[in-house]
């Protein structure tokens, strides 16, 4: 149950993340490029697992 | 509001004013008039970054994405514009191709609001009757935006997906090759037991054998291996002299036949040359026809002779007869004597040609004779040759013969010795049975290492396949299988949940789009009062009239009345989506309405222009060249 809670808030933690990104890419008015190289940047196991460090 | 415009449209230099209300904007046509409301526009839009703004400003005239460039004056490497609005000072310098060399920061959606012409998107599309206005959406809303992140999103989402399914595959495949990896390294366990279980008995056996017995073993062993090899190579050496011996064989028969057949052309050619005749007979009667030849020659000119003497003579009607001498020609009589004549030399010549053609003849036998004559020795010379080599080989065949008969006993002795040591192995066998059994255990100890030394290879195998899909890139680092799959489960429930989002996103943007834009419409209608409203549809984002109760679709409107439309549209557009600059622009349109109509929307914008600072520029087609500024509504029937 504990860890199930844990993934949960984890996953909050990275969908709010995401969101956050695509409004500033949408503000910025960025192309295709430009969004999925930063999405995907966001989503590289190094730096997306840095992000909840401890969660894993 | 300033312009200042330099080589722009055809003017070289251009300058107007503009106060703040409503500025009625009068010039003829063709003069500039458009230009100059153009040129405020682009100084206001640009720089364009949307497609749909380019395509905006293509249908307005105001740029292209090809040269020439509409608003540079033709000749002129680029045009400038001024305007200074509210303190603040907007340049746009173009050059011919299309660049912008230098601006200040606009906004497009101003091309969309504040500046309606003919051939405004909205006006045209509205003049057709065309009620979607989703193609709006995009100039006023982010909406194109977040469409754009659903894509990107949707695009990583798949590929998280594809991830995910080769890393079960690949997990998959693990399990398998571990089964696999467990079943060999059991065969191995097993092998390897097997392997030690025979080595410990192969070395009791061989304690227990008697060393004599096991010597007298190897050595018959050994005999009859070389034995068997000396049979081996007496048997190929027979073969080969046998094979040796039958060739020889072969070719002494045709020789012989070739001797025969050159026996039988001699005697042929023998037979031939009886039938001929001897070179001294044929000469002797060549000489013979050559003589008889001659004398029928002379013959045959005394003949001739006589045959003309009478063939004169029977000319002759009367005389002496030039034959017998006599007083008078006997006509009968040399009648007579030229036709024995004429038969004597028929003779002659027949004869001739008999004895030329006998000797025709004998020239030919004489040529027959001698070709004959010549071809014997080559026969007799040919003949010799074979026989010589017939006895060359005959004496070759005999010790062939010999060799084979020799071999022959060899092999019968080598078969005897054979048999005899074989008997004596049988025997020594018996006696050491457990040899054997040794034998037989060594043998199936080479089988078990050969079979041990493969399963290791396979097991090498399998440990570097079980290597190579226990871990896979996964975007930026190489990870276990199992974590890859926690890692793209993970990742795809986060993006299906941003998918969501976005999902909502866009349709908040376009359900607030036409909340925004029905209560703005609804406010200007109000406030004009118009007999009609309209109401954009929320989810199709389409447009339709109300009349009291009644909906009616656009293009059942009149001309005029859908051009009313438009204005109400473009002036709601600007209240809801682009009230931050305060300025409106209307080329001709308005003007070109009935005086009530005209006279009701230019009020409104004059009230705009009191309540919210509005500068409005409304443009007609005229024959002053002014400016006219109206502050009161009083003053608008001036207009007309």
């Amino acid at each position: 149950m504990e860890n199930n809670r844990n993934i949960h808030s984890e996953q909050s933690i990275n969908i709010k993340r995401i969101i956050e990104l695509i409004n500033k890419l949408i503000n910025e008015e960025a192309s295709e490029e430009e969004m999925r190289e930063a999405i995907i940047k966001e989503l590289e196991v190094k730096k997306f697992e840095s992000q909840t460090e401890g969660h894993w | 509001m300033k312009v200042r415009l330099k080589d722009i449209g055809n003017f070289k230099t251009y300058e107007a004013k503009f106060d703040e209300g409503v500025n009625i904007l009068e010039m003829q046509n063709a003069t500039g008039k458009s230009v100059l409301l153009k040129s405020i526009a682009a100084a206001f839009s640009f720089p364009l970054k949307s497609r749909i703004a380019e395509e905006c400003s293509e249908s307005l005239g105001i740029w292209r994405k090809d040269p020439p460039q509409p608003l540079v004056r033709v000749g002129a490497k680029e045009g400038l514009i001024e305007v200074e609005f509210n303190g603040e000072n907007r340049t746009l310098i173009i050059d011919s191709s299309g660049e912008i060399l230098y601006n200040v920061d606009g906004d497009e959606r101003f091309l969309f609001t504040s500046y309606l012409s003919p051939s405004s998107p909205l006006f045209r599309r509205i003049s057709i009757g065309e009620d979607e206005l989703k193609w709006i959406l995009p100039a006023v809303s982010k909406v194109e935006y977040y469409e754009r992140a659903y894509r990107v999103v949707q695009s990583i989402l798949d590929e998280f997906k594809t991830y995910l399914e080769e890393a079960k595959y690949r997990t998959n495949n693990l399990k398998n090759l571990k089964e696999e990896l467990e079943h060999r390294k059991m065969e191995l366990e097993s092998i390897d037991k097997e392997i030690e279980r025979i080595s410990i008995e192969i070395e009791k056996i061989e304690k227990e054998v008697d060393p004599e017995l096991r010597e007298e073993y190897n050595i018959i062993s050994s005999n009859l291996e070389k034995l068997k090899k000396e049979k081996q190579e007496i048997e190929a050496k027979l073969k080969e002299v046998e094979k040796n011996l039958e060739d020889k064989k072969k070719e002494m028969k045709k020789l012989k036949d070739e001797i025969k057949k050159l026996d039988s052309e001699m005697q042929k050619v023998g037979e031939r040359l009886k039938k001929l005749r001897t070179f001294e007979e044929i000469r002797k009667r060549t000489g013979e026809i050559e003589k008889e030849l001659d004398s029928l020659r002379i013959n045959r000119v005394e003949v001739y002779a006589e045959l003309n003497l009478l063939e004169s003579a029977k000319k002759l009607k009367e005389g002496v007869c030039p034959l017998c001498g006599s007083g008078n020609v006997n006509k009968k009589y040399i009648e007579d004597k030229l036709n024995k004549t004429k038969e004597r030399l028929k003779n002659i010549d027949s004869r001739i040609r008999v004895l030329n053609a006998e000797k025709e003849r004998l020239k030919e036998e004489y040529r027959d004779r001698k070709n004959l004559e010549n071809i014997i020795p080559t026969l007799g010379s040919k003949r010799q040759q074979k026989e010589t080599e017939l006895e060359n080989i005959s004496s070759i065949l005999k010790p062939l013969e010999l060799e084979t008969e020799a071999l022959k006993s060899e092999l019968v002795e080598c078969e005897r010795k054979i048999a005899d040591e074989s008997k004596k192995l049988q025997y020594i066998e018996h006696k050491i049975k457990e040899v054997n059994e040794a034998g037989i255990l060594y043998e199936r100890l080479g089988k078990l290492k050969a079979k041990r030394d493969s399963l290791k290879d396979e097991i090498s195998r399998i440990t570097m396949e079980i290597k190579n899909n226990s871990t896979m890139r996964l975007i930026d680092a190489e990870v276990e299988v199992e974590r890859a799959i926690q890692v793209c489960k993970e990742r795809i429930q986060v993006l299906e949940k941003v998918l969501e989002w976005i999902e909502n996103k866009i349709k908040e943007q376009k359900k607030g789009f036409a909340e925004k834009f029905n209560k703005s419409i609804e406010e200007v209608i109000k406030e004009l009062d118009f007999e009609f409203s309209a109401l954009i549809d929320p989810d199709e984002l389409k447009i339709t009239i109300k009349r009291g109760e009644f909906r009616q679709p656009i293009a059942s409107l009149s001309t005029t009345e859908r051009s009313i439309v438009a204005v109400i549209l473009q002036i709601a557009l600007k209240e809801a989506f682009y009230p931050d600059i305060p300025l409106f622009i209307v080329d001709e349109i308005i003007m070109d309405f009935d005086r009530e109509r005209a006279t009701k929307l230019v009020e409104y914008l004059l009230k705009a222009s009191k309540e919210r600072r509005w500068l409005v520029i409304l443009a007609k087609v005229g024959e002053r060249k002014e400016i006219k500024r109206i502050t009161s509504p009083k003053e608008i029937s001036m207009l007309f």
